[in-house]
Order: C-alpha cells, then sequence, then structure tokens
C-alpha cells in the first residue's frame, strides 16, 4: 500500500510535470512564440528545471500569519489533489481501496479543494488572498450545485455512481451523444470546476496579484501548482469516463482490439 | 460587511508601472479612491531649463516612454514656432508625420495588448508586441536606438539613414501590421467576454470630458470631435495635406476606445502609405543626397550637420553650435500635437539665452488619471484593471 502511493505520487507528479511542458508548448504555437526552449533537448526538460528552482527557495512566512496552518494548507491541499488520483492511475482493475460512489467521492474531494483553497486566503493575512479566498467559497457554493446537477444527469440514467458501470453502460452508446447539447454547459462547469482562465477568480491575476497563492512561494506555491494540474487532469479523467465511454471504446470499433473469440 | 482598505500598490501586475492607488472597497465594488502619484518623478521640466535647446531633447523620448517621437515632435514645434521656421510641406515634415503614425501604431499596440492581458485574453499581447518589435526596429533603422530615439530636430530631421530600402520595409510592415490587425479585431471585437467586460464600463459623458481636461481617445469616445490632426487652426506637420478619418464613439465606455484605437491604427497605416507616397514622388526623392542639398540652403541648418572635420573654422561652428547651442529671442509659445493619448503640448518660454526660461509639459494621461475615481466609482474591483488599460496611462509622463 504504502510503496504504491509512494509509485503513484512519483508517477503522477512526473506525468503531470511534463503535460504541463506540452501545454506550455502548445500556448507558444497559438501565440507565435518559441515557448521553452533551452533546458534539455529543445525544452524538454524545462519542467525539472522549474521544479528544481521552486524546491531551492526559501520559505517566508507572512510576519502576521498563523506559521502552522500557513504551511499546513497547501500541504493538505497537496494531499487531497493526489487522493483524487490514489483509485484512478493504475485503471479499473487495480484500486487503492474499493469506492462505490466514484463520482460522490471525487465531487467530495472537489469541495475538499474548494475548502483549502478558502482557508489558505483566510490564514495568508492579505487582503487580496482573503478576497480570493470569499471569491472560492462562493464558487465552490455556486458551482457544486451544477456539478452535481450534469453529473445526476447521467447517474439516474446509469442508475450507479460508479465507474465501472459507466463503462459498462456505454458499450454501445457513449452519453455525449445524448448530451450533445449540453455539450457547452459541460465545458463551462469543467472550467469552472478547475479554475482556469476564463473563470479563474480565485486566481485573477489582474486584479488580485495572484489570488490566494500570493503570499507563498518555492515549495509551498509548487504544491498549490502541482495540486491545481492535478485537480484539472483529474476532472479530465472524470468527464471521459462519464461521457466520453470510459475505457472502453466503442462496440462498432471492436475490431481494434484485435479480439479472436 | 465592513468596508475594507485595500493598496492597489506600486508592486500590483495591473498598475502599470507605478500607480499607487488607495481603495475603499464594499465587498468588491470600489467605493472610494486616492490616487498616488510621483514614484517615478524625475524633475525634466525643471532639468529642461538648466540645458540648451537641443540637450533636453531627449528628455521628451522619457516622458511617455511608448509614444516616443511624438513628443520630441511637440517640442520641435516648440522651438520652431519661437524661431518662426514653423513649416508644413518640407520633406523632413513629411518623415516626421510618417514616424508620428509609427508611433501611434505602437502605443496603441501596447495599449490595447495590455488592456487585453489585464482582462485575461492572452494571445493578443504577443502578436501586438511582435508588430512594436518591427516598428522598434525602423527606430533603430534611423537613429540607432529602440526606444528612447532623439531622432527629431527642430527645422530638419536626420536624413542620412533614410533610404527607399527602409521606405519599402515600412510598406510591407504597413501589409503584415493590418494582418495583425484583424487577427486582433478576430479574438477581441467580437468577443462575448471582451465586450461583457467592456460595454459601459467606465463611461463618461461629454461634461466629464470639459471638466477634467480629457483629451485624445478619451474625448473622442464621448463623441467630441477633436482631433489636433484634423483642427483648421491647431494642425501641424503635413496633416493638413493627407487624407485621413478620425473616429469617435458615442457611448464613451471602454469598448468604444477600444474601436477608436484599434480604427486610429488602420487609419495610421493609411497615413505612412500617404506619407511615403509622398516622400518618394516628390521632385526632391528620398536620395538622401538630394534632399540633403535642398535642407541645407538655411545657414543655421548647416551648421547643425557633422561636418567631415575638414577645416579648423567648420570644427570650431560645429562644436560651438553643439556646445552652447542657439540663441532664441525673448517669446511664448504653446505648442500642441495629437499624442496617441491626448493633447501631448509644450509650453515654452525663451528669455533670449541659449537655455529655455520656462518648459511647461501638458501630458494628456496626468488628466487622464484624474478621472479614474469618478469612472470606477460603484465598479466590480475586477473593472478597475480594466478602466486603468482603458485609460491607457504611463508614468513617465504623468510623474515627469
Amino acid at each position: 500500500m504504502l510503496i504504491y502511493s509512494i509509485v503513484l505520487m512519483l508517477v503522477v507528479t512526473l506525468i503531470i510535470a511534463s503535460i504541463t511542458l506540452l501545454e506550455r508548448k502548445l500556448l507558444s504555437l497559438v501565440q507565435r512564440r518559441v515557448g521553452p526552449n533551452f533546458v534539455g533537448y529543445k525544452g524538454r526538460l524545462q519542467y525539472l528545471a522549474d521544479a528544481l528552482k521552486l524546491f531551492l527557495k526559501g520559505v517566508a512566512i507572512p510576519s502576521g500569519a498563523n506559521s502552522f496552518f500557513f504551511v499546513a494548507m497547501p500541504s493538505l491541499a497537496g494531499a487531497v489533489c493526489y487522493t483524487f488520483w490514489m483509485n484512478s492511475i493504475w485503471g479499473p482493475s487495480l484500486s487503492m481501496f474499493d469506492v462505490e460512489y466514484n463520482i460522490v467521492y471525487a465531487s467530495l474531494l472537489s469541495i475538499l479543494f474548494g475548502l483549502c483553497v478558502m482557508l489558505t486566503g483566510y490564514f495568508s493575512k492579505n487582503k487580496y488572498s482573503v478576497m480570493a479566498g470569499l471569491r472560492a467559497a462562493i464558487l465552490m457554493l455556486n458551482l457544486e450545485i451544477f456539478l452535481g446537477i450534469v453529473f445526476l444527469n447521467v447517474c439516474f440514467l446509469v442508475e450507479s455512481f460508479s465507474f465501472a458501470a459507466f463503462a459498462v453502460y456505454q458499450e454501445i452508446f457513449w452519453l455525449i451523444f445524448l448530451f450533445f447539447f449540453l455539450l457547452s454547459n459541460i465545458l463551462l462547469v469543467f472550467l469552472l470546476e478547475v479554475n482556469r482562465t476564463p473563470f479563474d477568480l480565485a486566481e485573477a491575476e489582474s486584479e488580485l496579484v495572484t489570488g490566494y497563492t500570493t503570499e507563498y512561494g518555492g515549495f509551498y506555491f509548487a504544491l498549490f501548482y502541482l495540486g491545481e494540474y492535478f485537480h484539472l487532469f483529474f476532472f479530465s479523467c472524470l468527464i471521459s469516463v462519464v461521457f466520453f465511454g470510459s475505457w472502453e471504446l466503442l462496440k462498432p470499433f471492436l475490431f481494434l482490439h484485435n479480439y479472436t473469440v | 460587511m465592513k468596508a475594507i482598505c485595500v493598496n492597489f500598490g506600486p508592486q500590483h501586475p495591473a498598475a502599470h508601472g507605478v500607480l499607487r492607488l488607495i481603495l475603499q472597497l464594499n465587498g468588491e465594488v470600489v467605493e472610494k479612491m486616492d490616487i498616488h502619484i510621483g514614484l517615478l518623478h524625475r524633475g525634466s521640466e525643471k532639468l529642461m531649463e538648466t540645458k540648451p535647446y537641443l540637450q533636453s531633447m531627449p528628455y521628451f523620448d522619457r516622458l511617455d516612454y511608448v509614444s516616443m517621437m511624438v513628443q520630441e515632435h511637440a517640442y520641435c514645434l516648440a522651438i520652431e514656432a519661437l524661431l518662426n521656421t514653423t513649416n508644413y510641406t518640407a520633406n523632413f515634415v513629411l518623415v516626421r508625420t510618417m514616424f508620428d503614425e509609427l508611433t501611434r501604431i505602437l502605443n496603441h499596440m501596447l495599449a490595447i495588448a495590455c488592456h487585453a492581458l489585464d482582462i485575461g485574453s492572452m494571445s493578443s499581447i504577443f502578436w501586438a508586441f511582435e508588430e512594436r518589435e518591427k516598428i522598434m526596429e525602423f527606430y533603430e533603422r534611423v537613429c540607432g536606438r529602440r526606444m528612447h530615439a532623439a531622432f527629431y530636430r527642430p527645422n530638419e530631421v536626420n536624413l542620412n539613414f533614410l533610404s527607399v530600402k527602409l521606405l519599402t520595409d515600412i510598406l510591407e510592415f504597413n501589409n503584415n501590421c493590418l494582418t495583425t490587425l484583424s487577427e486582433m479585431h478576430n479574438i477581441l471585437t467580437y468577443n462575448k467576454i471582451w465586450k461583457q467586460r467592456l460595454v459601459n464600463i467606465g463611461s463618461i459623458s461629454y461634461k466629464d470630458c470639459l471638466d477634467f481636461g480629457l483629451t485624445g481617445v478619451m474625448a473622442r469616445s464621448t463623441g467630441i470631435k477633436r482631433d489636433l490632426r484634423m483642427d483648421a487652426f491647431d494642425t501641424y506637420a503635413n496633416y493638413y495635406y493627407l487624407n485621413f478619418r478620425s473616429y469617435t464613439g458615442q457611448a464613451g465606455d471602454s469598448y468604444d476606445r477600444f474601436l477608436i484605437r484599434m480604427n486610429e491604427m488602420s487609419e495610421s497605416i493609411n497615413i505612412i502609405s500617404q506619407a511615403i507616397f509622398k516622400l518618394t514622388t516628390s521632385k526632391n526623392t528620398c536620395s538622401p543626397a538630394s534632399i540633403l542639398k535642398a535642407l541645407n540652403k538655411k545657414k543655421f541648418i548647416s551648421q547643425t550637420y557633422k561636418n567631415e572635420y575638414s577645416s579648423m573654422e567648420k570644427l570650431i561652428t560645429h562644436f560651438k553650435y553643439w556646445s552652447e547651442g542657439f540663441k532664441i529671442q525673448s517669446n511664448w509659445t504653446y505648442q500642441a500635437v495629437e499624442s496617441p493619448k491626448g493633447e501631448f503640448g509644450v509650453t515654452l518660454v525663451s528669455d533670449g539665452s541659449n537655455k529655455p526660461y520656462r518648459c511647461k509639459v501638458r501630458s494628456p494621461a496626468y488628466h487622464h488619471l484624474q478621472v479614474l475615481p469618478k469612472m470606477s466609482k460603484g465598479h466590480l474591483l475586477a473593472d478597475l484593471s480594466a478602466l486603468i488599460g482603458t485609460i491607457d496611462i504611463v508614468f513617465g509622463e504623468i510623474d515627469r
């Protein structure tokens, strides 16, 4: 169990760190610029350099802040985000622990992450962070309703909360075909949930400096940074499980499996 | 909920340099605002009084450091008015017009791109800065510096580096710049988020413009037809002989200002093309030798040029001209140009010596910043960063 957890953390961290590099490269393509291209072959090792830089930085705690909670909050947020992946990283056959209510579990963890963000803002003793924390709290309250409604729809259809049931149910027909006109809503809820650019209310670089991470730097900032990406990729995973046929191909495409029945 | 006071401090990423605001927030709604300026004060106006006329030219590049040559133009106009040598049609005036408009693109690209970045659209800033890079390369090719050009001189510009190759490159830039502009239109103008963040945000009225002394894009967005280039009496440079349009808005909100800036850029491209056409088809073709020949008729112009130091007397005159400067009779003038931000004026008082007695700069952004508390009252904190973008302030000229 412990070894599994440690390997999980390493693997997930490495995968996600390298995917951040991919994102930066894609962004640079959109914006007609080079992007990271110095460290390693054409910048392939940029994420390692970034991680090293963040880990080598010192920790500065604001004088008014409670140092225990100031340090504990990013750690908690990081832990929550690792927990997202505990069951999902090895695929359906190997779960760390058996949860039947996968979707409820995911929503709960998501709420917990929102709570971490809110409390981080509170414990930073910074007015911008407090405002970001309040925004995160309001977002959490409003958003979970939308998220719940979107997922409850499909849960009524499948009559289960577990991922395995979704996989079985979507063998012949992906749910996204049924909910095609909800696609925009699903995308919006997804973006809201993971706090990406049009809805980055809790970060809001232009008005709230960097939002709830204003006072953080170095290792603890890296924890938030990683945590957000974990959150992002876990929800991508969740959307593909719930709407895009989980880990099974559609029946008509089964010849790709090269079955010899 | 108790109102909180926030220091929207000089280090804030949306503060465009060294703006410091003390905000009183009710929740996220801005109630009151106290603007603190002066963090970039360098005493330029006082320094100008201690230097011969020509030597204070580079200070004007450093006032508004994103529209450099336009401000040099104002200072040149002031000196020319004091010397009674105001010119509207010479080749060097055409060159000035051309570079003024390049500077206008330079400024508006930065204004719109940074505005977009503040609001959250990241891509356009990279496209805009690519265009700015090209314009700064033109700066470098004519005067050797990328930003603080010090290119214009009273009654002349340094035409040694102006070649047909440069003009064709500028024409090519014009085409590419139109492409970039349409890309920016595509990503911003019809974008729903962009419109929601700008339409009816920071509306000002006709009366506000008169009360606060707003000029330029800010005044034109409310429908005031005030553009010094188009003005029958205040016109300067070659604009009277050029065919171009100036745009006004109706609502006076941020979206109008954005549209006006976008349109002004395409109009600037138009003006640049016209200026190049005039330069190349005029009787004095744009070979440096012929232009120099045409210009060097007047005595004090020929003194200003670097000679080849072949004779002792020429060297002495040249050295005296550059160290001592020229004297201007006791006089007073106010000359204004339509800088990309608004009316940029220079009041110059001469007292018969080689230094100005007083040089007062009227910077548009200083006046625009005053209206910020009125504009932002009742808006959300997120809109405040959009408003700072839309008034297009640069602290070099506010603090001077």
